[in-house]
């Protein structure tokens, strides 16, 4: 055998080896959250609790974190992105590239370029991001800033298919990561501040053949099509741009909808379904088989597309599967995942002054006087003050549920802002359609602008608030060990006790944090991972004195206690 | 009697409406000889709102996403005009979609926030 002959057994070898290190399953999916040694799903688990039951790093320790390794995404966009680590291998994606490094040492296995147009950060709306992957059998999937879906080896990051979702420059983009659900990878979209129509794909995993297509708002004689004013629904939004969950058994997908276009509730008319719901959706079929409303015409782009985690939670004395929303609007929603019932909807916001709650009778919101002259007036002569802002009294960055303590931990945002909505056609290209002038963002008497939350979906009620005057734009991340990790905006990344909300350490990265937090386990020790690297609309926007001076520039940081060895 | 100034503006603003695409059903300021510079702001301000805040902030005050246009030198319009239409870093290119007489308003409007006493436009 000569050598030529003997490297090419090697590297085949090698390659054998690699996939063998990157084989997954249907079954490592569904156990993500059971498994903690790696983290196979957006959300880790199907669930989206983002939970971990390692406890090597607990209360008590956590002050010793230490940072492990620090890579350079080479990038000044939004690092909010949630890594995914199988098989040996941590993967990344950011708007530019999909990445694998070893997660022991964060040196870079491989680096595969994403090409996009020079104009699409035109379209993009609040930023540019790229939030996250799926994975099975040894593939990645993710989606592209200009509409696109992507396969990808993870051996090496070749392309094995790739398929366009839309067209861009009809507003459309994509920011989320993929759900492996049904046997079909699901995709949803954004653009609701263009004048998209939003919809929901399916494809095949192994060819990319689109399975189902499924349109977001209704057309005229589909069930909802009265709801809206002439052709509005053509343009109508109800974006779906963040990543729906998954419960197997019911075998239902439950993906959230976003605002409505344009935000002018009037010029749109009615409820404007199926814009800030939760649909419930057969995965192999696209069949929507409940929905829910939470806010009917969403008069200020409160959305409903925010995370929906799964989890079984005492009802009444009895166990029973909701899904669990913090929207937008300042409410926290419980709601029966089986049947789409509501359970319940409590202000979780400090202060909300466009509703005075929900009607627990019919699911909708008490309008205040100032929402209900804004349902029915498209051209208005002054700026009106409205709790929760369009940031909303949460926003996209993921809440985590601790089952053992039955809480959630959330990053609240306690803003006003001043609008006062104009008729506006639709500009086209890349350009805002809003329906409106926005004056500005207000700040609460005592200057704290956000919270760490942990609240009781059960009581109904805060355990306890940690307040902060830049709202936190990450992740939320608790583990059995009695921590909540999450980030700043100012680019600390911060433990929490779990009991009581007292900080337990920090470390200052090198931007702002707007990455969604993991932890996963290694040759016995438990790693802490987080993207760091801001660049976020409320950054542009809400003209917070605190923020300046922060630099862009995304990074991967991990974290772990100091090894004995 | 409609001075130069008032004519380049009155073109500018006649070229917008014909190829701008944002067309508010609120009708555009009338234009009267002696409020042209305050229709071009409001122009600007429209496309500027439209385009260019969400990154850039509201009146141009950003802590994020874009360059800080409140200490763009008054001097280098040439490079403004540049890096809109190219793009530069996380700024798109504007080129295929923004008329050059549409970046003039904006960079006009910008020079009002700014307090520049004569804009380049208006030279």
């Amino acid at each position: 055998m000569n050598k030529r002959t003997l490297r090419s057994l090697a590297a085949m070898v090698l390659s054998y080896a690699t996939a063998l290190a990157s084989a997954q399953t249907l079954a490592d999916l569904r156990n993500d959250a059971a498994t903690p040694g790696d983290v196979t799903t957006y959300g880790m688990g199907w669930s989206q609790q983002r939970y971990s039951a390692l406890e090597q790093i607990n209360a008590g320790n956590a002050a010793k974190l230490q940072a492990v390794w620090n890579l350079s995404l080479d990038n000044p966009a939004n690092a909010s992105s949630q890594p995914l680590v199988i098989g040996g291998t941590m993967f990344v994606a950011t708007h530019t590239h999909t990445i694998a490094v070893d997660p022991l040492t964060g040196r870079q296995k491989w680096k595969v370029a994403v090409e996009v147009p020079a104009d699409i950060t035109g379209y993009l709306c609040c930023g540019i991001q790229s939030r996250g992957l799926a994975a099975l059998d040894g593939v990645l999937y993710r989606t592209t800033i200009d509409a696109h879906v992507l396969a990808l080896s993870m051996a090496d990051g070749k392309t094995i298919w790739k398929q366009k979702a839309a067209d861009y420059k009809d507003g459309y983009s994509m920011t989320h990561a993929p759900l492996i659900a049904g046997g079909v990878l699901i995709t949803g979209i954004s653009g609701g501040e263009y004048g998209a129509r939003g919809f929901l794909d399916a494809w095949d995993l192994k060819t990319g053949a689109k399975k189902w297509h499924r349109w977001t708002t209704a057309a005229p004689g589909e069930p909802g099509g009265d709801t809206w004013k002439g052709e509005a629904y053509k343009v109508g939004g109800a974006p779906t741009w963040l990543t729906g969950t998954y419960d197997p058994e019911l075998d239902l997908v439950y993906w959230g909808t976003g605002n409505g276009t344009p935000w002018n509730p009037a010029a749109r008319g009615g409820d404007s379904l199926y814009i800030s719901s939760v649909l419930a959706l057969r995965p192999s079929t696209g069949e929507v088989v409940w929905h829910y409303q939470f806010s009917p015409g969403d008069p200020y782009d409160y959305d409903g597309v925010n995370e929906l985690v799964l989890a079984e939670l005492p009802i009444a004395n009895k166990p029973t599967k909701v899904l669990m929303q913090a929207n937008r609007n300042g409410f926290f929603y419980v709601i029966d995942r089986t049947t789409g019932k509501l359970i319940s909807a409590n202000q979780f916001a400090r202060k909300v002054n466009w509703a005075t709650g929900i009607d627990m009778a019919n699911g909708r919101p008490i309008d205040t006087p100032m929402t209900a002259m804004v349902r029915k007036t498209e051209e208005m002569t002054d700026f009106i003050e409205v709790w929760p802002s369009a940031f909303g009294g949460k926003n996209w960055m993921p809440m985590s549920y601790d089952p053992a303590r039955k809480l959630v931990y959330l990053n609240s945002i306690d803003l006003g802002m001043k609008i006062k909505y104009v008729k506006q056609q639709r500009p086209g290209g890349p350009n805002w359609y809003l329906g409106l002038e926005l004056g500005g963002f207000v700040s609460p008497e005592d200057g704290n602008r956000g919270a760490l939350v942990a609240w009781d979906p059960v009581t109904r009620k805060p355990a306890w608030t940690v307040l902060n005057k830049s709202p936190f734009w990450s992740g939320v991340l608790s583990t059995a060990g009695g921590v909540v990790f999450t980030g700043s905006q100012s680019g600390q990344f911060m433990a929490f006790d779990s009991k009581t909300g007292n900080k337990l350490w920090s470390f200052q990265t090198g931007s702002g944090i707007t990455g969604l937090p993991i932890t996963w386990e290694r040759e016995g020790r438990q790693y802490v991972t987080v993207l760091s690297g801001a660049a976020t609309v409320y950054g542009a926007l809400a003209g917070d004195p605190d923020l300046a001076n922060v630099p862009a520039g995304g990074s991967v940081w991990t974290f772990a206690l100091p090894s004995s060895r | 009697m409609i001075t130069m100034r008032a004519r380049r503006q009155i073109g500018l603003l006649v070229a917008l409406a014909l190829s701008a695409g944002i067309s508010y059903s609120v009708a555009w300021p009338a234009i009267a000889q002696d409020a042209p510079a305050a229709n071009a702001r409001e122009a600007g301000r429209k496309l500027y709102v439209n385009a260019c805040q969400r990154c850039h902030g509201i009146n141009l005050a950003t802590n994020g996403i874009g360059f800080d246009l409140r200490t763009f030198p008054q001097a280098e319009r040439e490079r403004f005009v540049r890096s809109v239409t190219d793009g530069l870093r996380a700024m798109p290119a504007w080129g295929n979609t923004m008329k050059p007489e549409q970046i003039e308003l904006i960079w006009g409007y910008i020079g009002s926030v700014n307090g520049w006493t004569v804009t380049p436009a208006s030279q």
